[in-house]
């Protein structure tokens, strides 16, 4: 029973990074039709960034973070501005445009070892104490991540909610033909859905390091069919399916660990995602689209 | 020849032959099936054990059949022809464009993650290795000379590879197999079974990887996991996509240009070869670099697809009378 609580515990761990990384993932897909394979290595800058701000600044955790999303956010808008956008515009197939983001994941990563190495790099973020709470066992870090998540996600499920431009994203993902016949200019809706998914995609990063404890070149890339993982289970391009679904392939992944050999845990995830994508494309919660639902 | 050019230049051909068959679910059938290299790395294990003898006390492996090397590569092309219709059944059943491709990479990882996790199979981390050369118990060949007619070999499988696909392609199959590309449910309303075609498209490229496989470990000699990954695939994309995505001839320029004459031109750049550490990222920048401006420049490649007007002659003469019919009526 032991080991089973100390897997849920790391599982939630796991399950908020995977949240906040699938959720932008999720956000980007449904602004744009084509999964973005370069998710993982904007992950990657993400933590980088973060690493270098944590070695000059004294191990200050906030300005780690944020540097983590800042380095999201203008790879994020590299890489729409210059591949998602115009070759949109041009009609090139989707088959091509994923090819191509393949490629640029490529050049990162190699661009990536070339500055850093290409082993592990860490940052001297001191261990930090563990607590009991309930029967789980967390490190303060670890809690920290958890609360980040439940944050992250309540502010993004708030603007996606609430506000005008959370409207205006869910427009857009709906149809951008509509949304700009009702006066939404979609494009500049799309653009900065990509910043801020961005944003998060780099946060994620950072803190996915901070939690491993370890950054090197093709960190996001090896995690970013993990993140598919979520976010098909969870229904892809459904940002609140996304976070469920993260939520099941954490646990199932960290709790199965202690009872598999642990480098297995990631077959489970694989295998999860085949399965929903074969047996349930449109994700795991049922979607009840009516014109007034809003 | 010096044995530098003789070995690079195998590697080269080898790579060609991947090439030939990414081409079939690629470039003719459109599917973006990123577990090409998962059948290379299949071909290159099953190959491997049945060609070696029963394993010792210090590696583990399956089988170990000590079968000749033809007839173990042979039921090594064999099996990852079965394999792959089964993936393929399972796979394109229902997915299609980037749904296949997340769920193709995905049966390519936990088939990598199992092969790297059980010793049991193909020796895990370390790999299977020791693989002697192909024919030369009978032959005893110096080295130089085996390299050389080794080279000859999989120079004469290129073209067989090549001279086969060359005509499947422009064969009623290859053709169904096309429009099952450019538009599947108007494909389906001609009358051709898109699922079926599809998963042929599976038989054939896995059949055509394990070959590659097999005949890439006959050269290296040694087979293990490090060897094998997603990078390894998109080079792959890269060369089929610079060559012109479903034109043979294509591909093979392109697979020659990215997968042997600018890796190897990079080597010359004086002091790159003290830096082999710096040598292979940036490679793979350029080759990354190359998919990007390809896709950007000339989305159909160096040497596009030829459009078929089938049949050729019918077109023609439509072409006449219909120009002749103009004529009349002016």
């Amino acid at each position: 029973m032991h080991t089973f609580f100390l897997g849920v515990g790391f599982g939630l761990v796991t399950a908020a990074i995977l949240s906040i990384s699938a959720v932008a993932l999720s956000l980007q897909f449904s602004v744009s039709p084509v999964p973005n394979f370069t998710h993982g290595d904007i992950m990657t800058v993400g933590a980088y960034a973060g690493y270098v701000v944590l070695l000059h600044s004294n191990n200050n955790l906030i300005l780690g973070a944020l540097s983590a999303g800042i380095a999201g956010v203008i790879m994020a808008a590299i890489v729409y501005r210059v591949f998602i956008e115009p070759l949109l515009k041009r009609r090139v197939r989707i088959h091509f445009l994923l090819v191509l983001l393949l490629g640029a994941s490529i050049v990162v990563q190699n661009a990536l070892q070339l500055i850093f190495g290409a082993e592990d790099v860490s940052s001297n973020v001191p261990t930090s104490a563990n607590h009991k709470v309930g029967p789980l066992l967390l490190t303060t870090r670890q809690i920290g991540i958890i609360i980040l998540a439940v944050v992250v996600l309540v502010f993004v499920h708030a603007v996606l909610r609430y506000t005008r431009f959370g409207r205006a994203i869910r427009a857009v993902a709906d149809s951008p033909e509509l949304a700009s016949a009702s006066g939404i200019n979609a494009a500049r809706i799309t653009y900065a859905t990509w910043v801020v998914s961005g944003f998060l995609t780099g946060l994620s990063g950072g803190v996915l390091a901070l939690s491993i404890g370890a950054v090197d070149p093709t960190l996001g890339f090896g995690f970013l069919f993990v993140i598919f993982a979520a976010a098909i289970v969870g229904g892809i391009g459904q940002p609140y399916g996304a976070m469920l679904g993260a939520l099941i392939v954490g646990l199932v992944m960290e709790v199965s660990a202690f009872y598999i050999p642990s480098d297995d845990k990631t077959v489970l995830a694989f295998g999860l995602l085949i399965l929903a994508l074969l047996f349930r494309p449109q994700g795991i919660i049922p979607q009840h689209r009516t014109a007034l639902s809003i | 020849m010096s044995e530098y050019v003789i070995s690079a230049s195998t590697l080269g051909v080898i790579s060609l032959i991947l090439v030939l068959g990414l081409n079939v679910t690629w470039g003719w059938s459109g599917q973006l099936n990123l577990s090409y290299y998962a059948f290379v790395a299949l071909g290159a294990y099953l190959t491997g054990v049945f060609n070696l003898p029963p394993h010792g006390q210090d590696v583990t492996y399956i089988l170990g059949l000590n079968l000749p090397f033809l007839a173990s590569i042979s039921l090594a092309v064999a099996s990852c022809a079965i394999l792959g219709a089964a993936l393929g059944a399972i796979l394109t059943r229902r997915l299609e464009g980037y749904y296949l491709a997340i769920g193709s990479v995905s049966a390519a990882l936990i088939f990598y993650t199992v092969v790297d996790q059980s010793p049991s199979l193909f020796n895990g981390p370390v790999g299977i290795y020791g693989v002697g050369e192909p024919l030369n118990s009978y032959l005893k060949l110096n080295f130089t000379d085996y390299s050389a007619l080794y080279l000859g070999m999989c120079i004469a499988i290129l073209s067989l590879v090549f001279l086969v696909t060359f005509l499947l392609q422009r064969s009623p199959f290859g053709r169904a197999l096309r429009t099952t590309r450019e538009d599947p449910i108007s494909s389906a309303v001609f009358g051709h079974a898109v699922y079926a075609l599809r998963i042929k498209a599976f038989i054939l490229s896995s059949a055509i990887a394990g070959l590659g496989g097999g005949l890439l470990l006959f050269y290296v000699t040694a087979f293990n996991p490090s060897g094998w990954s997603t990078a390894e695939v998109i080079l792959l994309f890269a060369a089929i996509l610079v060559g012109g995505s479903g034109n043979n001839l294509g591909v093979l320029i392109g697979g020659a240009l990215i997968l042997s004459i600018f890796p190897q031109a990079l080597l010359q750049i004086p002091g790159m070869e003290s830096h082999a550490t710096l040598a292979a990222p940036i490679g793979d920048i350029i080759d990354g670099a190359a998919i990007m401006v390809t896709i950007w420049l000339r989305p159909n490649g160096l040497l596009p697809e030829r459009k078929v007007l089938a049949p050729e002659r019918g077109v023609q003469q439509s072409r006449v009378s219909s120009f002749l019919r103009l004529k009349a009526d002016s």
